[in-house]
């Protein structure tokens, strides 16, 4: 089965203290962790804890201090790129190309793997989010309930293993965030995809499998 | 207080940011060229306008290649208030075994009629002002003489049999204008008294020096138009300048340049504008939501406007004032003696205020569409500003209206202005049209292919409209650089193709039947050899169908302004097997007696001459016409000695005019010593040795060459500076788009791949347009401003072009490279 293995993660930068003298300041330490397709893990905490970065080590988009990260796919051992292949993303900010329409933009992870049939999956994908009457949009003439829609459409177009959302719902009114957290975990359910999410939301977080606290430097399982 | 101290804070802390400091580098190059170019040019013209009033040497100065008539000289007598006689021969004098060719001047008592004379006691001494020229057997001597002959002031030496006295060194003459920027080396001695013609042989020109009031002057002009139509005549007032046309044709190459800069500057500072637009909305967004009010915001931003401004025109009016010394003491030592005096370096206020004034007004225009937009929007739309193509549509007309209207009111000369402005016009639609049907068609064809080629064309066809706007820039860049660099090419190439082909080492510019019969004797004697030999006579062109030149052709050149003398008009009876036929058909055995005539192309084009033009000549007293039937250039291979007038041997033969030869002779080594016999026997033998006339070349190359390099580094830099501004312009989205391409699995060198097909496809799309837009700016300017034949050399413009565009995807690449050096975490985080 398709998983990710975090092993004794370790992470740490280097900062100053307010006398500006030089400080290691440790994000997290010993960590341990395996997220398989089909589960949904929410990992919650104050802000500072390194929620984030933990994300974007499990997504493989940073490299740990200390530890490894082991990716198997397809039943066998598998890079970095392979895994960003077989990933999406959800952001906060959205992250959606300006200069593309709503269309463009959820297309773009299918015409980056040269799939002739990108636009009429895009197009399905904007149906699924209720966003067909807005392809022809840029993300700037859309809300942002509504670019985090098109955000959650572009990251699921490709069908992948692996879904990373960081706090997907963190700019939204509460209404929308609801709605946005129920199309999240349905697609995540549609696909089978393994959902990793970061978020403050108590509400969100208790719509996953399972429930981490990321504090001190320590990950916790909760009830 | 507080207000202009948060001004002052906000531009300090704006001085850090790249984009504040290329519109600052932008201003400072815009302020800094004009400001050199018109304080160049006032001191110049000032130094020139003193020359006209103070060293005219008369009212008015009558120059013809004949001397004038008894009855024509008591006429100009009786018209004018004073009348002083002088000639001028290019001689070459001897002295113990040394020779030096001098241009001679031999006055009457009452020489100069105004202004007087600057000699010395010796080569060294002080300055002595006299009001008279040499008397009779003294011959006066300017430094450079002195020094190639090894003389000193006391000698003697011979001239023509007679023994002349060197008793003064001569430093100014008070009509030296004559001369326009000749720097031949001069002498002077005293006409002969009672001679109705000079003892010397050789091209003599007949100077008369006429004092005259404002009406005796129209009396005079009058006379001269209706009675002497090959006399060249200078007015003091409100006259030409003979360096005028000269001066014109810089003049028109300098306008030439500024307009590219503005255009470029204009551009690169319109392409920044936007960003910062976006920046300072953001800010005025703040302030405004923390309580400063719309009107106090703008004041604001306003005020660190003008502080921007204010170091940019104090930097480049320190660099242009050093810059100012530079190219004056360069025209100085290239026209040294022209003037008589020095160029005085100076700031001109008032030229210094227009300059300035005219440069904010610019600069202001460019900032309006920024101070509209954010004055009147609210704080929402500050925060959050869309970009509409009706808008930016407007801000490009509004652009170019403003550049337009500066370089209208900066330029004089409008034809120029207007066709490169339209030429750019064009150039700007031609390549929206391709941005658009190429992209639009590309991104069609490729739709439902994958790779990565595929993808670029997605991208780029859906941000169309910023992408237009990138490569109108580059391709408005491009076609600049491209016409510039060519013009450049062209007009060198155009000067050492007229004058850098000899054969033999010695030119025989004008030799007598008496002289050339010495010279074949001295030649076989010495074991030279004539290689070329070229009969002529010297013809003054009076009349072009029934105009003066000037008239007829409209506008100064360079075979305008040396017709203004006589030529050398030559005949034969077959096409010259150094020439070949352009124009018409060459005369045929039976045409020989007709007055027919060919010209040379390059002398037509400037002309404006066309088949069956009637061309008529002064020639030995009489006045001939000549039917223009054919054109001939210059074909290399057979010997240098062209001419630009033909015609049939029997035309002119019959006028009974004096048959001069022009020739070139190789010499070997040992006749160089021996060369100074013939001189000796034949003062006024005109002979060139062809290093000289290379040094002479040389010298004026150099200085052409070193104006160019200077200009031409002002030029890349602007273009630098607005490729900067095009690359930086998509930065950001590119890191954002980076990003997310390295979340979806890419790997580093395909992001890079996909930034060179973008930067490679914008190359060729702004190729393209800078091809077709360098041709018509060619064909519209070439030949009415510089009067040369628009002929491109396609390897030469495409590689000019290939170099440009991996210039730009280096630059592209390389930024591309630096952005991806973060991490895809850093990369998302910073978007």
């Amino acid at each position: 089965m398709d998983h990710i293995e975090l092993r004794a993660l370790g992470h740490w930068f280097e900062g100053r203290s307010q006398r500006g003298e030089r400080k290691t300041i440790h994000l997290f330490d010993n960590l341990n962790l395996t997220v398989r397709a089909g589960r949904s893990h929410a990992i919650l905490g104050p802000s500072g804890a390194g929620k984030s970065s933990l994300l974007a080590m499990i997504a493989a988009l940073e490299r740990p201090k200390a530890g490894e990260v082991a990716i198997q796919l397809d039943g066998k051992v598998a890079d970095a790129i392979s895994l960003r292949r077989r990933s999406g993303f959800v952001f906060q900010q959205f992250h959606l190309l300006p200069e593309l329409d709503a269309l463009g933009n959820v297309a773009l992870p299918l015409r980056l793997r040269g799939d002739g049939e990108a636009r009429e999956k895009a197009r399905h994908w904007l149906d699924r989010v209720g966003l067909s009457a807005r392809a022809a949009h840029r993300p700037n003439q859309l809300s942002g309930g509504e670019q985090q829609r098109l955000a959650i459409a572009r990251a699921f177009v490709a069908e992948p293993a692996f879904v990373f959302a960081d706090e997907p719902t963190g700019n939204l009114d509460q209404h929308t965030a609801a709605y946005i957290g129920e199309l999240l975990f349905g697609c995540v359910q549609e696909q089978g995809s393994a959902l990793v999410l970061v978020t403050h939301s108590n509400t969100l977080s208790r719509m996953a499998d399972c429930r981490h606290q990321l504090s001190g430097g320590r990950l916790e399982l909760l009830a | 207080m507080n207000f202009l101290t948060l001004a002052w804070q906000d531009f300090r802390g704006d001085l850090g940011q790249v984009d504040i400091r290329l519109q600052l580098l932008a201003q400072t190059l815009l302020a800094f060229f004009l400001l050199l170019l018109s304080l160049s040019g006032a001191s110049l013209r000032n130094t020139l306008q003193q020359n006209l009033s103070e060293m005219l040497g008369a009212d008015l100065v009558l120059e013809r290649h004949r001397p004038l008539s008894a009855t024509q000289r008591s006429a100009l007598a009786e018209l004018s208030a004073a009348l002083s006689e002088t000639r001028l021969v290019d001689i070459t004098l001897s002295h113990a075994g040394r020779h030096q060719q001098v241009q001679l001047k031999l006055v009457d008592h009452r020489y100069p009629l105004q202004g007087r004379l600057a000699v010395g006691r010796s080569r060294a001494s002080e300055h002595e002002s006299v009001g008279q020229g040499p008397g009779a057997g003294e011959i006066w001597l300017d430094t450079r003489a002195l020094t190639g002959l090894g003389l000193a002031t006391g000698e003697s030496l011979r001239l023509r049999g007679r023994e002349y006295r060197v008793t003064r060194a001569l430093f100014h003459e008070p009509d030296r204008l004559m001369a326009g920027h000749s720097v031949a080396v001069r002498a002077m001695a005293a006409l002969p008294a009672g001679a109705g013609g000079s003892s010397f042989s050789g091209d003599t020109r007949y100077r008369y020096l006429l004092n005259a009031d404002t009406s005796q002057e129209a009396a005079i002009v009058a006379w001269v138009e209706r009675e002497l139509p090959d006399a060249h005549l200078i007015r003091k007032r409100g006259g030409q300048h003979p360096l005028a046309g000269f001066w014109q044709r810089v003049e028109n190459f300098f306008g030439l340049s500024a307009l590219v800069l503005f255009a470029l500057g204009g551009v690169a500072m319109d392409l920044i504008g936007r960003r910062l637009l976006r920046r300072e909305a953001y800010r005025q967004a703040v302030y405004q939501s923390l309580g400063l009010s719309p009107a106090r915001g703008l004041c604001l931003y306003g005020v660190k406007w003008m502080l921007g401004v204010a170091l940019s025109f104090l930097l480049a009016g320190l660099l242009a004032l050093a810059g100012q010394q530079w190219v004056l003491q360069l025209l100085q030592s290239h026209l040294a003696g022209a003037f008589g005096v020095d160029i005085e370096v100076a700031w001109h206020p008032a030229v210094l205020a227009r300059t300035l004034g005219l440069l904010l007004l610019l600069l202001l225009c460019l900032q309006l569409p920024t101070l509209i937009g954010v004055g009147r929007a609210s704080v929402l739309e500050l925060l959050r500003p869309r970009q509409r193509l009706p808008a930016l549509a407007l801000r490009l007309a509004w652009m170019l209206v403003c550049f337009g209207l500066l370089v209208a009111a900066y330029s004089d000369n409008t034809r120029l202005t207007l066709l490169m402005i339209g030429s750019l016009l064009v150039t700007l639609v031609l390549i929206a049209s391709l941005t658009f049907a190429l992209l639009t068609l590309a991104e069609r064809l490729t739709r439902r292919r994958g790779g990565l080629l595929a993808f670029c064309l997605f991208t780029m066809r859906q941000r169309l409209l910023g992408k237009s706007a990138q490569v109108m820039g580059l391709g408005l860049c491009a076609t600049l650089l491209l016409f510039t660099f060519m013009l450049l090419r062209d007009l060198g190439q155009a000067m050492e193709a007229n004058t850098r082909s000899m054969d033999g080492n010695l030119l025989i510019v004008r030799a007598t039947s008496a002289q050339m019969a010495d010279i074949e004797t001295w030649s076989r004697r010495t074991g030279s050899a004539l290689r070329q030999l070229r009969p002529y006579v010297r013809a003054q062109l009076v009349r072009i169908n029934g105009l003066a030149p000037e008239a007829f052709s409209g506008q100064p050149s360079e075979s305008l302004s040396r017709i203004a003398r006589p030529i050398r008009l030559s005949w034969s009876a077959e096409l010259p097997a150094n020439n070949r036929l352009t124009a018409g058909r060459w005369w045929q055995t039976g045409d020989e007696k007709r007055r027919q005539i060919s010209v040379e192309d390059e002398v037509m084009t400037d002309l404006g001459l066309s088949l069956g033009d009637t061309l008529a000549f002064a020639i030995g007293g009489q006045q001939v016409e000549f039917t223009l039937v054919a054109g001939h250039g210059y074909r290399p291979g057979a010997g240098s000695i062209t001419f630009w007038f033909q015609v049939p041997p029997g035309a002119v033969k019959s006028l009974g005019a004096e048959v001069l030869q022009m020739g070139s002779m190789e010499l070997p080594e040992r006749a160089w010593s021996q060369l100074g016999e013939l001189w000796r026997r034949h003062p006024g033998l005109e002979l060139l040795p062809v290093k000289q006339l290379s040094e002479r070349f040389d010298a004026t190359l150099a200085l052409v060459t070193r104006v160019v390099s200077g200009y031409s580094l002002l030029l890349g830099l602007m273009a630098l500076l607005l490729v900067a501004a095009c690359v930086r312009g998509f930065e950001r989205d590119d890191r954002r788009k980076n990003g997310l391409l390295l979340s979806l699995g890419l790997r580093r060198y395909h992001c890079l791949r996909l930034n060179l097909y973008e930067w490679l496809i914008t190359a060729a799309i702004a190729g393209g347009g800078a091809i077709a837009g360098t041709s018509l700016a060619g064909q519209l300017i070439y030949r009415s401003q510089f009067h040369l034949n628009y002929r491109p050399d396609p390897f030469y413009l495409l590689g000019t072009l290939a170099v440009m565009a991996a210039a730009l995807c280096l630059l592209g690449l390389w930024c591309c490279r630096h952005s991806l050096k973060v991490s895809v975490g850093e990369l998302m985080a910073e978007s």
